[in-house]
């Protein structure tokens, strides 16, 4: 992740939540980008979702 | 031997043992030879493979023991299936030196079935980003007129089934690449139902739209080449598990009885065509409705509002699949993939699913338009290729295209020639089924094409004399 | 969005656009946009996704 100011991040967004609850917005932030990049891999390149979208025949 | 043959053509001479495989595969590579430095086609020619199998079908030619009407059928692949020991680079220089250990799915079916291998064929950069120019190989060109475009992904496919180098190839479909270079390079090409036929092995892009599917030079060739790939395969997450219809079976019962559905607001509202696709379409209405077919108009949301989750959805997947390498070496992709898939890291998590939720609202819609009809009809492209140097980067959001809507849906939708424009090159039409109906796909394709001479034309580069 | 809020949005993304990448993709983010906006109209509620997580994973 870069280093962009969490503020300019969260501008970035659309979201515009109260000063006060900024420290506990950004340390949630944090957490959830940790999380996202060990989701991120290394993965195959062929590795499947586990959503498929399936039809019925008519 | 004739110039040019049909699968179905070279496949009753061969049983009849009047033409050999071996003939035949020397005459395509002599074709290789002469045209593809101008067109481009292939990124590999697999000559040495291709000498061994259509030996090998020669000599089940000569015992009897023909594996059925691929037999000794000289095709290519697109460059983003799996070929084991053949190099596979999805056009990019990413892939430039992968050699997969194992054949794709549907590359081991048609080998499995006689096809004699000619080699890789040229494609949009990993199906997307096309076409460009600052690859480690050049775009594929239209055969028509090689200024001119063939449309994407299956680029290379479109130009070789066209001019004759193959008789028919695979092609892929996340938006439209199956269906865009068969209607500009005036060949037939189906994206069969959302999980008829593997995609395993198939470098993905989208894999909630992707499917694989064949290209060729009729109806009649598509459906055979599509019965020797289709089938359940367990470890393709998407594919479907029922029997496989016979999709040549109907082939010749025309058009009487068919209930067909006109989507005219896609073709003459939301991206309105030229005069001589139009005028493709109502020729084409014209002749089934002398062969007893119902005809009448349907009305759906507009094509945009097709395009628009497919879009949203197609950027959200391939930018999950490309991320790693976007993140490392961004300027080793072509201009065009990277700034087209550099938007889905813009892309929120919630946008991505409310455009899955809005896919499920039309595929309901599409499912209640067709409800009493057994086929739709509309544009498959706007009009002839344009210039290959006048293809924009944004096409996609300036106008909505004539086939995604179909890849959203999942449905099976087959493009064809319906006649050549005023600059000489092909128009098209689509025609699109329920789920799993590919039969009655190519019942309507066959009757349109057999009722008309379209199919007697070639491009003239591929009918000159050798000079 | 401004110029430099777009910019912040790639660099949080994690890619290393250059200025030059950047503008290109800067002038073609309001159809990219609409586009989006017109994928995701209101929809009721209850309208589920179209792909299926099934468990009997293969």
């Amino acid at each position: 992740m870069s280093d962009t100011k969490f503020e300019a991040r969260v501008k970035a967004t659309g979201l515009r939540p109260k000063p006060g609850d900024m420290p506990m917005l950004e340390a949630l932030v944090k957490d959830l980008d940790r999380a996202a990049a060990m989701l991120r891999g290394p993965r195959p390149y062929a590795e499947e979702p586990l959503n498929a979208f399936r039809l019925k025949p008519a | 031997m004739q110039p040019f043959l049909t699968i179905a053509e070279a496949n009753k001479l061969i049983a009849d043992k009047q033409l050999s495989p071996v003939e035949l595969t020397r005459f395509c590579l002599d074709r290789v030879q002469k045209l593809d430095p101008v067109l481009h086609s292939f990124l590999l020619l697999t000559e040495e493979r291709a000498i061994a199998d259509a030996t090998a079908a020669e000599a089940r030619m000569m015992a009897g023991s023909l594996k059925g009407p691929l037999d000794g059928i000289p095709i290519g692949h697109k460059d983003i299936y799996n070929t084991a020991g053949i190099r596979t680079t999805g056009h990019s220089k990413l892939l430039e030196h992968n050699v997969p250990s194992e054949d794709s799915v549907v590359v081991q079916k048609w080998a499995e079935a006689g096809s004699v291998l000619m080699g890789k064929l040229a494609t949009h950069e990993f199906a997307i980003g096309g076409p460009s120019f600052d690859l480690p190989w050049p775009p594929a060109r239209n055969p028509w007129n090689p200024d001119h475009f063939t449309a994407g992904s299956s680029s290379g496919t479109g130009a070789a089934v066209a001019a004759g180098l193959i008789l028919g190839g695979t092609g892929s479909d996340t938006g439209g690449s199956i269906r865009g270079p068969s209607a500009l390079c005036g060949l037939a090409g189906i994206k069969p139902t959302y999980g008829l036929a593997s995609r395993r092995g198939v470098l993905p892009l989208s894999q909630t739209l992707d499917h694989t599917g064949p290209m060729a030079w009729t109806v009649q060739d598509c459906a055979l080449l599509l019965q020797a790939m289709a089938g359940y395969d367990p470890l393709d997450p998407a594919s479907a598990n029922r029997p496989v219809a016979n999709f040549t079976a109907d082939l010749d019962k025309g058009a009487g009885g068919l209930r067909i559905g006109v989507i005219r607001h896609f073709h003459e509202i939301d991206n309105p065509v030229s005069p001589a696709t139009a005028a493709g379409i109502d020729g084409a209405l014209e002749i089934f409705r002398a062969q007893g077919a119902e005809i009448r108009d349907v009305t759906v949301s507009s094509m945009m509002d097709y395009n628009a989750p497919g879009w949203v959805i197609l950027t959200a997947e391939a930018y999950a699949v490309h991320e790693p390498w976007l993140k490392q070496r961004f300027n080793d992709y072509g201009e065009l993939l990277r700034d087209r898939l550099a938007f889905g890291a813009l892309l929120r998590a919630p946008e991505y699913v409310q455009a899955l939720r809005r896919r499920r609202v039309l595929c309901l819609e599409m499912r209640e338009a067709m409800a009493d009809l057994d086929i739709l009809i509309t544009a498959s492209a706007p009009a002839e290729a344009p210039k290959i140097n006048e293809v924009p980067k944004w096409g996609m959001f300036e106008k909505p295209n004539f086939t995604m809507p179909f890849n959203l849906t999942g449905l099976p939708a087959l493009s064809l020639c319906t006649g050549y424009g005023v600059g000489g090159l092909p128009v098209s039409m689509q025609i699109v089924g329920k789920p799993f109906a590919e039969a009655t796909v190519f019942r309507a394709g066959h009757a349109y094409e057999t009722a008309t001479a379209w199919r007697s034309r070639r491009p003239a580069m591929s009918t000159a004399p050798a000079a | 969005m401004d110029k430099e809020e777009f910019s912040t949005l790639v660099d949080q993304s994690g890619l290393t656009l250059s200025d030059e990448q950047k503008a290109v993709l800067f002038a073609a983010y309001p159809m990219f946009q609409a586009m989006v906006a017109r994928a995701t109209p209101p929809m009721s509620r209850e309208a589920e996704p179209s792909v299926i997580f099934v468990p009997e994973v293969r």
